[in-house]
């Protein structure tokens, strides 16, 4: 029998605290070897959970594209250190070093939390955030936001269809910004009526302004087996860290 | 605009994070039970609404808005960002958790200062309040139709929030290091275009918006917490 990390249940919000403390552990220190151990980790704790691997490249490539391009200026602009000219440019060779890190800081943190979090929901993530005793109206904005989200993106894509019928098409002009400017009033105008529409039906049922949890989670034997490793991983990197990097918390880069 | 995990230094994530969940705190309080659901759809629209891409020139970007939602929702933006915030960095992973607080203090700080500046000249013109700040009597001065006070007050509160959040976006950087300043510099400039343009089209909303549903900028006009009539009061 194989064992798998993916298809035990853990308690969501031991998985929430767990990502929150590897997150904190990255950003405080920022020395290379620390971080590609990190990175290493997180490598590991995706295969553990077997993270469905063409969709998270995907995500992870598009967040690198994003920080690539901001991070392509750093070798040149930071001035400190050796350098060697390219193409007639000072090439700091620590500006390359900080770029690196700060790739391998994103990337770790992003793939400890699809590792962890990628399973659970947004609805269950908010029911979890209940649980961790987060104010109850930001429960109950997230979990209507993440109800009507899709109804709300369904009418935009109607009012949109429905103007490009009529001949609109996206332009550097006047017209194209103010039809859009109507296009997103009119989304505006529909949600608010959605919301009325919503708050009447939900006073009919007697809502009383709070959704009542009855449903609770349970901390299991898993969860403390979790817990205990994850944490012991986390003290042997601190130690690594201090090892390495001399102080806590002495600056994300 | 987002800040990547891994760049801003500890000190200031931390202080940002403390500011920002003080934020939303007072912004919760500002709510009543029974604006949530207008909270959550308004800032569900937002979402969505960042999905439209406009041309600007060769290149295209998409519109911020958050000019837009701190006149509508007042304080309780600062919630209302954090949800879409939170959605945000589950579906597409951007942005990082680390640098939630500091992205959303970014973005929302903005929107509710143009929202203090903005909201007692929008309700002047809506209402016929008088407020302290009686800057439409200005604008009143040339001639201007209320139609086009009001697109103006709209066009200065849109780019208002985005010049606003870009700043912000470059003081973080700046403050996280020397070598960042090269790309803050590049991202204001390469955005400025972008505050106008989102200028136009808030104003464009806020006069649609005042012409067709003028309530909506009622949303943030509580100021006393009223409690959710419950079924035995209603029947009473």
């Amino acid at each position: 029998m194989s064992f798998s990390l993916s298809e035990t249940s853990f308690d969501p919000r031991t998985l929430i605290l767990l990502s929150l403390c590897f997150a904190i552990l990255v950003i405080s220190f920022s020395s290379l070897q620390f971080l590609f151990c990190l990175f290493a980790f997180s490598v590991c704790l995706a295969a553990l959970f077997k993270v469905p691997f063409v969709s998270t490249m995907k995500k992870m490539l598009l967040i690198d594209g994003f920080m690539v391009l901001a991070l392509l200026s750093l070798p040149f602009t930071f001035a400190s250190g050796s350098f060697i000219l390219f193409l007639g440019f000072p090439f700091y060779w620590d500006g390359l070093w900080l770029a690196i890190a700060i790739l391998l800081k994103a990337n770790s943190i992003f793939l400890c939390f699809t590792a962890l979090m990628g399973r659970m929901g947004l609805a269950e993530f908010a029911h979890a955030l209940a649980h961790l005793n987060v104010p109850s109206s930001f429960v109950q904005i997230l979990l209507f936001m993440v109800r009507y989200i899709d109804v709300l993106k369904l009418e935009l894509q109607r009012m949109l269809r429905a103007m490009k019928c009529r001949g609109f098409r996206y332009s550097t002009s006047w017209h194209c910004w103010k039809s859009i400017g109507h296009l997103i009033g009119m989304l505006f105008v529909r949600s608010i009526e959605r919301a009325e529409q919503i708050l009447i039906a939900m006073k009919c049922r007697g809502f009383t302004g709070t959704f009542p949890l009855l449903h609770h989670f349970h901390y299991s034997m898993k969860d403390t087996a979790l817990v205990s490793t994850f944490i012991a991983f986390l003290i042997v990197f601190l130690s690594i860290g201090f090892l390495l990097d001399g102080s806590f918390l002495k600056g994300g880069i | 605009m987002h800040i990547m995990d891994g760049i801003v230094t500890s000190p200031l994530l931390a202080g940002a994070t403390i500011i920002a969940v003080g934020a939303v705190g007072y912004g919760l309080k500002r709510v009543a039970p029974e604006d949530i659901p207008k909270i959550a759809l308004l800032a569900a629209a937002f979402f969505v609404a960042s999905v439209i891409r406009l041309p600007i020139g060769p290149t295209s970007a998409h519109l911020m808005l958050t000019g837009l939602l701190g006149l509508v929702l007042g304080p309780a933006i600062f919630p209302a960002l954090l949800a879409s915030l939170m959605m945000q960095t589950f579906i597409f992973g951007f942005g990082g958790i680390t640098v939630l607080g500091l992205n959303l203090l970014n973005m929302s700080l903005p929107g509710f200062v143009a929202f203090l500046i903005f909201m007692p000249l929008l309700r002047n013109e809506l209402f016929k309040e008088k407020s302290g700040l009686d800057a439409s009597q200005f604008l009143k001065f040339f001639a201007l139709s209320s139609k086009t006070r009001i697109f103006i007050i709209g066009f200065c509160a849109g780019s208002f929030a985005v010049f606003g959040s870009l700043l912000m976006v470059a003081l973080s950087l700046a403050l996280s290091g020397q070598e960042f300043f090269a790309i803050a510099k590049f991202m204001i400039l390469a955005n400025l275009p972008l505050a106008f343009i989102e200028g136009l089209v808030v104003g464009v909303i806020v006069q649609f918006l005042t012409s067709l549903k003028g309530e909506i900028f009622e949303v943030n006009s509580f100021h006393q917490t009223r409690s959710l009539r419950t079924s035995s009061e209603l029947s009473s």
